[in-house]
């Protein structure tokens, strides 16, 4: 039987160029890298806010499911108020910690003049999402706070107007053409090194989410769902 | 100075009394004082938990408590001071004496005899000691 050598050379030529290109597409084009995760908030069901803590700064912020097109989430409405959803989890910042979010903005606080975040009367948000890392000295537990503001450019980073030890980074800005869902992902190492300029020397002890108005005395409100932690995984982190 | 010269005996005894005494009293205090300082803080911090929180609510209350400590403790030590000084007075003083008066004796002043005050922890020793003295000048019994 005679076997014909030249298709199957360019068989396996197409494969190996195949191949390498899917794996330039993965590595390129899709943004998303591999996570294990940790801990999924999917908001699923009517108890998902049973494991979160309520901490309260200014009376209550409502915090409900609520579903829309079979879908459930999270809704924050605040009057004025101000209180967090807390949840205690430790992760290793030398793992490479990732945070991935879906969240939609849909009324932000009222701010009197241009949007300033050093400014302790503009400290509200309609929505926020916090990475907590404690320390023995609680005046030294430091926190990144990605934040969804309405006029300030994406990509700002700011100390809080309450502490250098809290970072604010913009992750979004004003309300989205499409009103929709907006999904973040996020490598906490990259952001801490961004707004500390240094390496972490804590582990993260703790996440949250918090929409408030009472700073302004205005209303706010946002949506939170499938909120993820965990670690890049390992072969992520080889290829950088 | 009139309270100096009465209450500071300028003896080795009662610096080195003074300086135990002080010590024994600001350590533990310092440590018990630091640790609840701390603790008090450290469970408002665990209860309020969100950083964001602690900075509007607890450091405002931190900053407070600190200026009310840089008044109080200095008072605190000038107090502790006072009572390492009287206290130590207390045990060094009559030592102080009855080295003194044995020296007077030892030189050969025999006449003399050790007067202690009242309720001084040595005036034991003192009677003692003068009945010696009153024995061998032949006036005991």
């Amino acid at each position: 039987m005679q076997i014909r050598l030249r298709p199957l050379i360019y068989t396996i030529i197409a494969l190996l160029l195949i191949s390498a290109a899917t794996a330039l597409f993965i590595k390129y084009v899709i943004k998303g890298v591999k996570v294990d995760v940790v801990k999924y908030f999917p908001f699923s069901e009517e108890s998902a806010l049973r494991e979160w803590k309520e901490k309260i700064l200014r009376g209550k912020v409502l915090y409900k499911i609520d579903a829309s097109n079979h879908e459930r989430f999270v809704l924050a409405t605040s009057t004025g108020t101000a209180s967090a959803l807390f949840y205690k989890i430790k992760l290793d910042m030398d793992k490479r910690p990732i945070i991935s979010w879906k969240w939609n903005a849909t009324k932000f606080p009222l701010k009197n003049g241009k949007e300033n975040l050093k400014n302790a009367k503009h400290d509200d948000f309609a929505a926020r999402v916090y990475v907590i890392f404690p320390s023995i000295l609680f005046t030294n537990t430091k926190a990144i706070e990605y934040i969804w503001t309405e006029k300030v450019k994406e990509g700002t980073i700011s100390p809080s107007p309450y502490s250098k030890n809290l970072q604010l980074i913009v992750v979004e800005s004003g309300l989205k053409e499409n009103g929709g869902w907006v999904y973040e992902e996020r490598d906490i190492y990259e952001d801490y090194l961004k707004a500390f300029g240094r390496k972490p020397r804590y582990k993260i002890g703790a996440i949250a989410f918090m929409t408030d108005a009472d700073s302004t005395n205005s209303d706010a409100e946002a949506f939170y769902d499938d909120i993820k932690i965990g670690y890049k995984s390992e072969r992520q982190v080889e290829e950088r | 100075m009139k309270i100096r010269n009465l209450l500071f005996t300028q003896s080795r005894l009662q610096r080195r009394y003074m300086r135990l005494i002080e010590i024994s009293l600001a350590v533990p205090a310092l440590i018990v004082g630091g640790c609840l300082y701390y603790l008090v803080f450290y469970m408002m911090a665990e209860q309020l938990a969100i950083p964001e929180f602690i900075a509007v609510v607890l450091f405002p209350v931190v900053r407070k408590i600190n200026i009310i400590l840089l008044i109080v403790l200095p008072i605190v030590f000038i107090v502790l001071f006072w009572i390492g000084l009287i206290v130590s007075h207390k045990l060094a003083g009559p030592v102080d004496r009855l080295n003194r008066e044995l020296s007077e004796i030892a030189r050969g002043d025999h006449k003399r005899r050790i007067k202690l005050r009242k309720g001084d922890e040595l005036e034991p020793a003192a009677e003692s000691v003068n009945k010696i003295l009153d024995k061998l000048e032949g006036k005991g019994n």
